[in-house]
């Protein structure tokens, strides 16, 4: 799933990026990533990037603000299990801002909100550990 | 039928035995030719029920010089699709007298396999039983080639096929059944390009086992997930386990294989047949529709207990519901309610089952309903699928089985 076309891919970057990721600290242990556009095929391996090298850390949390997020498809998903099942294993911890609704109804579809709590933004995210 | 035209079909079925596909026309014919059914040749339809080609036995695909109708507008194609005996309307001067032209579906009883041409000197009611009794055995004996027939598969597909979509026609059982109160059909596109759907039913005794998947992603590894998940499923189920515990099996095979990182949702549901009790598990897909009275639908609820093959760890909860005779039961995957037409606008849930409802109410059986339901989502979609899109079928007459139509 890496880019297989990298050059075809810098002669039509005067294109709008389908993915956009915003990678904030913000605090000691926390971070925010605010993701802005489709998370797909072609998408989901940047996030997924991102996401393992911060999920690494115990104690961490990283915080998923997916609120820009237009569509989601199972790539997508296969990466928000996969960064779950990661901080499952690490003792980090993720959790999701405002998910738009394409991503909440594929999390309800398929009972994965049940183990990805969402929140409706970054400062209602308990601290971790939750009191 | 006459005790000798009965035994005339079985000396037809035992020269059958060692006979290959391609030589089943010349069979037919000589049979026929016996019993006064003249010019008799044996199309079969392709795939996707788009048309019926006639079986030559010449070439690779036994089809070569042959004819071919569409299923849509041709007069073989409607005794096709209300699977019916059609006469030519007109009788043809043979000779010194005139032949009347018919066409039969070939059909197994549930399966539309496709037609029969042949010409009679007369029009009785003998002559008519005489010509759906050929296209009986004609349907038994294309079944018994089909299996090792290559030549088969050639003729019935109209354009090359993905790796996946090999795979998963080899898995699915055939795309109709109907006994002990219920009937089953199923579709899958778009045929030739399928990725990871799959469907699957079977009976034991007096429960129907069905189920519908959809694997993650589109290409190769996607065929590969839903056949692991449906063979795991089947094993599981064969050893006496329940639904949940089957459903955890293919999670198993899942992860051994693609440690999470592939993954199928399912629903994988049993119907007693007897009492119309239905029970199924949900791991992580759109949940079954049920159509009553043509009037009432509603979706079944069941909590998802995720993805198999995504170890999430959630419980599997089995939901039950009791259906009412004459009950229809949807397993479908998001490809039919999500193909979008060019201005992005959805097939969507209720035009899905607003068609399903208006087609099926005695006009068409079963499996016509769905074979119009994939040229509409594919019509609306530009005749072009981005994802798979399958539907399975299920309706339960408990106590009605007179008025089982396939």
């Amino acid at each position: 799933m890496n880019h297989p076309h990298p050059r075809k891919d810098a002669a039509h970057a005067h294109q709008p990026p389908a993915l956009h990721l915003d990678v904030r600290r913000t605090g000691t242990d926390r971070h925010l990533i605010t993701v802005q556009g489709t998370l797909d095929l072609h998408t989901a391996r940047q996030l997924a990037d991102t996401l393992q090298s911060l999920l690494l850390a115990d104690g961490h949390s990283v915080l998923l603000d997916l609120s820009g997020v237009t569509f989601l498809d199972s790539s997508g998903l296969t990466c928000l299990i996969a960064a779950y099942r990661t901080a499952r294993t690490t003792g980090a911890r993720l959790a999701l801002v405002a998910p738009s609704q394409p991503v909440r109804h594929m999390l309800a579809l398929t009972g994965v909100d049940q183990v990805l709590h969402s929140y409706p933004a970054p400062d209602a995210v308990p601290h971790w550990p939750a009191g | 039928m006459t005790e000798s035209s009965a035994v005339s079909l079985v000396r037809l079925m035992q020269a059958s035995h060692v006979a290959t596909l391609e030589e089943l026309p010349r069979l037919i014919a000589d049979h026929a030719a016996a019993a006064d059914m003249h010019d008799t040749a044996l199309f079969l339809v392709d795939l996707r029920e788009t048309v019926l080609r006639e079986v030559t036995g010449r070439g690779p695909g036994a089809g070569e010089g042959g004819q071919e109708f569409t299923v849509s507008g041709s007069l073989p194609g409607q005794a096709y699709q209300r699977v019916e005996l059609v006469p030519e309307p007109a009788w043809v001067r043979v000779g010194g007298g005139a032949r009347r032209r018919w066409w039969v579906a070939v059909t197994d009883g549930v399966e539309r396999l496709g037609v029969l041409r042949a010409d009679t000197d007369t029009d009785t009611e003998p002559v008519r039983q005489a010509l759906k009794d050929l296209a009986s055995m004609a349907a038994l004996l294309v079944l018994s080639k089909r299996a090792f027939s290559d030549s088969y598969a050639r003729l019935v597909c109209t354009e090359p096929m993905n790796v996946a979509a090999a795979m998963q026609w080899n898995l699915t059982p055939p795309p109709a059944y109907a006994g002990h109160d219920a009937t089953v059909g199923a579709v899958m596109e778009p045929a030739y390009q399928v990725g990871g759907d799959a469907f699957d039913y079977a009976v034991a005794g007096r429960t129907l086992h069905l189920g519908v998947f959809d694997a993650m992603g589109h290409d190769t590894t996607a065929g590969i997930t839903a056949n692991v998940a449906v063979a795991a499923c089947r094993n599981a189920r064969r050893q006496g386990a329940t639904l949940a515990e089957t459903s955890q099996e293919v999670e198993r095979a899942l992860i051994e294989q693609f440690n999470a990182r592939r993954y199928v949702t399912a629903i994988l549901a049993d119907l007693d047949m007897e009492s119309g009790r239905l029970t199924w598990v949900n791991r992580g897909h759109h949940l079954p529709i049920l159509i009553r009275d043509s009037r009432w639908t509603t979706d079944l609820s069941c909590p998802p207990a995720g993805p198999m093959g995504s170890d999430l760890g959630l419980p599997v909860v089995m939901a039950t519901e009791q259906l009412e005779p004459g009950d229809r039961l949807l397993l479908y995957t998001d490809g039919v309610v999500e193909a979008r037409d060019a201005r992005g606008a959805e097939f969507g849930r209720d035009r899905f089952v607003e068609f399903i409802r208006r087609h099926h109410s005695g006009r068409h059986t079963l499996h016509e309903t769905l074979r119009r339901l994939m040229n509409a989502v594919m019509e609306h979609h530009d005749g072009k699928l981005d994802d798979d899109a399958t539907v399975l079928l299920s309706e339960w007459r408990g106590g009605h089985q007179q008025e089982l139509t396939p």
